[in-house]
């Protein structure tokens, strides 16, 4: 069965036990602590879209290695279309669920490994596109979800990671053996593996001759003995922990993002599960790979989905005290529009103007400029978005009380009283707790470092900018002489 | 671009292992190949089965060869040691299935 349900999901999950810690506790079970559940059922949510027959085509594709239906998620592109279906199940997973796809970045690592692996075994002569194949063929004939790793903890960034006082600060490799290899080391940021049956691991960077110990991408078992996950955790997993109804939260079911630090103890991984070991001059062009589809679709369209969710719930708000006719509110609105619709636009440009990389491998990967752009544009248009939808929202949205302080019989009818207006109070807080949760909550920096920072595409758009042709351009329409 | 199968799962490929309790066969698993070796390293290595971090499960383990044998701590019935066993191997990604003869066997007992 090469297309799991949402409670075919769920059952696996359930008695999968990796080694979780999350705000001083041990994680006994994913789906009975509240922080770890609402990862769990955002994931889950993910395999019911690709149920759906309305987004049969967004969601399903057909594996090249089978021709098998499978979840995209686990899809290798092969065309233009895939990649365009890519970026609109970016948007349309982050319209669904409101939080990641944490399916999403192991998506962009295996895109990446069909390209890299591919090569290597073209100029070296050695076999990881068959392992790699193989694993994904496994993978997509069990719909697996497929979680991703790339950033290491690095340390100080002024030292290479061999020079690093804790050498932990970079995954690497501790042994060779006949069945496999152990690699130790830490990943950090990493969306969703807890709930994810497996997660790819990429280098996190270009590495130099002599630095093969850290040269390592492999497919890791996220309950293999040694892996640890110590969650991230902050005032909205307080807030998770100790509400005693979830629908007081801002997003109920699928909560804020939610990461963790992955600790490598001595990890077996069997070679068939490893993709690169020790050829550094191929690291820094698969983690390029990986970005280049990362920051059309994380970067680019799936926050998009966002802002859709944030232009919806403030439009809601300014409904709800009747100003959404007023000229200024209406000017806001469009101005968020204009961010979210420019970034779409250029992941769709990504894709569009995606090619065949390397020509041979049969592997689509979106265009790296529009992708950039898509990334760099929604990095600063978010922060713009969640302003306005501050401002719209009001004060509100930060100085509410609980909804469920409306029912209590000593300061209830006062607070009705405060905060209904053409809509009652109940929905004002619901609405204000929903703005509260996108515009002082964790997605702003989650925006701007999701994909890499900002500086990142800055020096993207250095590098694949031709200025010199530019400078021409504009000399030649004024006539300009040398 | 044509989809063409160009790399389907073959023989060898995946793998599967037979996991006997208490002697007796309980059912086959199914999972890449290299899934054995991470079951073993797990029992061998970790002194642990994986899923099962937390708890001090494993009283021993021993392998020759393509099968491994381990004893479970505690006093257990076949139906709990087989549940013991079968949340292990869905915890190294092997699911309950297989077709053909089994090339690895892990043997599960409990303590006497």
């Amino acid at each position: 069965m090469a297309l799991k349900t949402e409670k075919e999901y769920l059952d696996t999950i359930r008695k999968m036990k990796p080694r979780v810690y999350i705000g001083g506790k041990w994680v006994d079970n994913l789906l009975d602590n509240p922080v770890t559940r609402s990862m769990v059922l955002a994931n889950a949510a993910i395999y019911g879209l690709a149920e759906d027959p309305a987004h049969k085509e967004v969601m399903v594709a057909s594996s090249h290695l089978t021709g098998e239906p499978i979840n995209r998620n686990l899809n290798v592109a092969r065309s233009i279309h895939d990649l365009d279906m890519r970026q609109e199940m970016a948007l349309l997973t982050s319209q669904t669920v409101g939080t990641c796809n944490y399916r999403c970045v192991g998506c962009d690592a295996l895109n990446s490994l069909a390209s890299t692996t591919w090569e290597m075994d073209r100029d070296l002569g050695t076999n990881y596109n068959e392992r790699f194949n193989k694993w994904l063929a496994y993978a997509q004939a069990n719909d697996l979800a497929v979680s991703g790793a790339i950033t290491d903890a690095k340390g100080d960034r002024k030292k290479r990671p061999s020079q690093q006082d804790e050498i932990d600060t970079f995954v690497h490799l501790v042994e060779k053996r006949d069945d496999g290899i152990v690699v130790r080391g830490i990943k950090v940021s990493q969306s969703g593996a807890i709930g994810s049956h497996e997660t790819l691991v990429l280098p996190g960077g270009a590495l130099r001759e002599g630095e093969e110990k850290f040269a390592l991408a492999f497919a890791v078992q996220n309950s293999a003995p040694g892996l640890s996950y110590i969650c991230q955790y902050n005032a909205y997993s307080a807030e998770r922990e100790m509400c005693d109804d979830e629908y007081e939260l801002g997003n109920p079911l699928y909560g804020q993002r939610e990461t963790s630090t992955m600790y490598f103890d001595n990890v077996f991984i069997p070679w068939e599960r490893v993709f690169l070991c020790g050829e550094t001059k191929y690291c820094g062009r698969m983690v390029t790979r990986f970005a280049k589809a990362h920051r059309m679709n994380c970067g680019g369209a799936c926050k998009v989905g966002f802002a859709d969710l944030i232009i919806g719930g403030t439009l809601l708000a300014a409904e709800y005290i009747g100003v959404d006719k007023v000229p200024h509110i209406q000017e806001k609105i469009i101005d968020m529009l204009r961010y979210s619709e420019t970034s779409h636009a250029c992941a769709i440009a990504a894709a569009m103007r995606g090619r065949e990389e390397p020509k041979g491998s049969g592997v689509y990967l979106p265009d790296d400029l529009f992708g950039n752009a898509a990334k760099l544009n929604i990095a600063h248009g978010f922060w713009e978005i969640i302003k306005n939808a501050g401002d719209i929202g009001g004060g509100l949205v930060v100085t509410m009380p609980r909804i469920k302080d409306l029912e209590d019989p000593e300061v209830g009818p006062a607070l009705k009283k405060a905060f209904g207006a053409v809509a009652p109070a109940e929905k004002r807080l619901k609405v204000a707790k929903f703005l509260q949760h996108w515009s002082a909550g964790l997605h702003g920096p989650g925006t701007w470092h999701g994909a890499g920072a900002p500086q990142t595409q800055r020096f993207m758009f250095t590098v694949l900018t031709d200025f010199e042709a530019k400078k021409k351009m504009a000399k030649k329409i004024m006539g300009l002489k040398d | 671009m044509e989809k063409t199968p160009i790399s389907p799962l073959g023989e060898g490929d995946t793998e599967v292992i037979a996991l006997v309790v208490n002697g007796q066969l309980w059912g086959l698993y199914e999972g890449l190949a290299g899934t054995f070796a991470s079951f073993a390293y797990a029992c061998l290595a970790k002194n642990t089965l994986p899923g099962y971090a937390a708890e001090d499960i494993l009283a021993g383990a021993d392998r020759a060869g393509r099968r491994l044998t381990l004893t479970i701590r505690g006093r257990r019935s076949r139906e709990e040691l087989a549940a013991v066993m079968d949340k292990a191997l869905v915890n190294i990604v092997a699911f309950p299935g297989g077709k053909g003869e089994a090339c690895c066997v892990i043997e599960a007992a409990a303590e006497t």
